[in-house]
């Protein structure tokens, strides 16, 4: 049966997969292309200098994208779901709702960890080439931000489309929205070293949230 | 799931605790006018520039009022090159020939903001070479990273300078450094007029004085008094070259490092505490106007420049903001960015008490509210007197744990 519902996940979601895969590699690969070419036309040192002294992130244009990932594959596994109620078809499996949801954005989870695994993994080797560990380590404190507001994306996807009733709905897009918007106040490099913990514990809530959609949807609110 | 609602109420509380109080900022912030003052020899008292109203009024310290070009001539180690122009500028002062390059030699800003500390930092230095062949600074070639060693790294090949870095490890330990550094301070820029290095603190909170002097280390150890603890060091690097750095100490003490034998000298300074208050220093070759700004007040300090001895002091109360208003709406607020660092984290701050009489308004119109319904909620009841307009809003928007 879960096996099934993953199947399903997976018809939903390949589409997905398969652009935001291609679209992180070939963002990547141009980033590290233009950083190359810096490089080459200025030398080492001056681009260190630009990193360590005047507080410059070279790899900026990475900002949303695991945001869009997060909004995209939440909207390609969640809007088919409400597209006509059909989500009611799904929780008719011999299983509990609960289950069900786990299941479903458990999967998702996955997918965006493996996805955002992948490509934190590609640009930490990639910088490890050209810089030293320090400027890497400050390199993917930047981005931890970006990367945790693509599973926030996904989550808030699922927690307002899974919610029954327009009423609840907006609300509930009105808060996820004002969450990830407190992931992008910044543009100086390593701003949110302090928040490892706030972002683990709302990682966390909003994941649980999207239980309280389904349960709503259980007990029937129209 | 009645503790999921509970979560989602409080963090719509949160959201709106954050968003409501930044709303209300961005409709009614007012510039804050403090105004200029430096100190005038000539008249002995400060000379103050400030805005009213939008318009501008030039007096001293004794209330006494001055035209522009007035104003220009008791203060000719700010306007000197205007009194220039007008063939104004005395030959000397106080005894002290002047001229333009004279003043622009001796004049130096110094301005110390807490978020110039409290940011993240990447622990790599440029060691420049302090009497390059050249007469312009150049790039070194390599960065040095400095832990329990010191190591030169080439960005080019990513290999260290295992000769390079010997020898300063030795001369480094010869003179006492126990390293990781605490505290590493530098101009890594070769827009300057020469190089002095990087001044440290070590594991064992000495100082140290670190330069690369024709491709060789030069080290010295820096005397301080032991209560002395550091918060923070500027490298001047300033024309005049009579002093190396600035040292803050964490209790808000100034010192500079003068170039005769590394004594420490300590500058009168109003009281001052680094995590949250700006510092100004405007020196010239008579004076150096100290000012330290604070939420609450601007005090500045005339010090001779020579004798370091306070001359006289000027202090400007900042009128507070209105914030009555506010403070009876929101019972709290939260930011996440502050003008005194440059990192984003939750800071939470508590408005007092004087939003009760509003929370208890709005909680008795959801009582009477709820009571017609027939439907109470004992925890938004509860945040609603405690959180005030902010619970209210969340119970509009997400509802109570009673009905999920």
């Amino acid at each position: 049966m879960i096996k099934a519902l993953l199947y399903k996940e997976w018809l939903k979601t390949r589409w997905f997969i398969l652009g935001a895969t291609i679209a992180g590699l070939l963002l990547q690969n141009w980033l590290f292309m233009k950083t190359g070419r810096s490089l080459r036309l200025v030398g080492a040192e001056h681009i260190w200098d630009v990193i360590i002294n005047r507080n410059q992130f070279l790899f900026t244009e990475l900002k949303y994208l695991p945001l869009f990932s997060g909004a995209l594959m939440g909207l390609a596994q969640f809007l088919p779901e409400i597209t006509n109620r059909r989500i009611k078809l799904t929780f008719h499996l011999p299983l509990r709702e609960k289950t069900i949801t786990a299941w479903m954005v458990g999967y998702g989870i996955g997918v965006l960890l493996l996805l955002f695994i992948l490509q934190t993994s590609i640009l930490a080797v990639g910088m490890s080439v050209n810089f030293a560990p320090e400027i890497v380590a400050n390199g993917l404190l930047t981005v931890m931000p970006w990367y945790v507001g693509g599973l926030w994306a996904y989550l808030a996807c699922a927690f307002v489309a899974l919610e029954p009733t327009w009423r609840q709905r907006i609300p509930n897009l009105l808060v996820t929205v004002a969450l990830l918007r407190t992931l992008y106040l910044s543009d100086f490099p390593a701003a949110y070293q302090k928040m490892p913990v706030y972002l683990m514990a709302l990682t966390i809530v909003l994941t649980l949230w999207t239980w309280l959609s389904v349960y709503r949807f259980k007990i029937g609110r129209q | 799931m009645k503790a999921l609602k509970t979560l989602q109420i409080i963090i719509t509380i949160l959201m709106l605790s954050w968003l409501l109080p930044w709303v209300w900022k961005l409709a009614t912030d007012k510039p804050q006018n403090n105004p200029f003052v430096y100190y005038s020899s000539l008249i002995n008292s400060f000379g103050i520039r400030s805005t009213i109203n939008e318009t501008t009024l030039l007096t001293d310290a004794r209330d006494n009022s001055y035209t522009q070009t007035q104003f220009d001539s008791i203060l000719p180690m700010v306007y000197y090159r205007q009194l220039a122009r007008e063939g104004q500028l005395p030959d000397s002062l106080h005894g002290q020939e002047i001229n333009q390059r004279i003043i622009a030699r001796n004049n130096f800003f110094y301005r110390y903001r807490p978020s110039d500390k409290n940011q993240p930092l990447i622990p790599l230095y440029a060691l420049f070479e302090s009497m390059p062949k050249r007469i312009d600074l150049e790039m070194p070639g390599d960065i040095m990273r400095l832990r329990k060693k010191p190591e030169f790294i080439n960005p080019d090949t990513g290999n260290s300078n295992t000769h390079k870095s010997a020898r300063f490890a030795i001369e480094l330990e010869k003179n006492g450094f126990v390293g990781p550094p605490s505290l590493i301070a530098g101009n890594p820029t070769t827009r300057k007029s020469y190089d002095e290095g990087y001044v440290i603190v070590d594991q064992n909170k000495n100082l140290f004085h670190l330069k690369m002097v024709n491709a060789r280390p030069y080290v010295a150890k820096i005397e301080m008094p032991e209560d002395l603890h550091l918060s923070w060091i500027t490298v001047t690097e300033y024309p005049t070259k009579t002093f190396y750095c600035f040292l803050i100490s964490k209790d808000g003490r100034l010192f500079t490092v003068q170039t005769d034998g590394y004594k420490l000298k300590e500058i009168p300074t109003p009281s001052f505490d680094p995590e949250t208050d700006n510092l100004l220093i405007m020196g010239n070759l008579f004076h150096w106007n100290i000012q330290v700004s604070t939420n609450q007040r601007q005090t500045t300090y005339a010090v001779d420049a020579h004798s370091f001895k306070l001359v006289n002091q000027y202090t400007f109360e900042t009128l507070p903001p209105k914030e009555w208003l506010q403070s009876s709406i929101f019972p709290f607020s939260i930011n996440f960015s502050s003008a005194n660092d440059k990192f984003i984290f939750p800071r939470i701050k508590f408005n007092g008490w004087t939003h009760l009489p509003a929370s208890v308004l709005l909680l008795l119109g959801y009582l009477a509210l709820q009571y017609r319904k027939k439907s109470w909620c004992p925890v938004t009841t509860i945040l609603l007197l405690v959180t005030g307009i902010y619970g209210l809003l969340a119970f509009l928007l997400v509802g109570d744990t009673k009905h999920i």
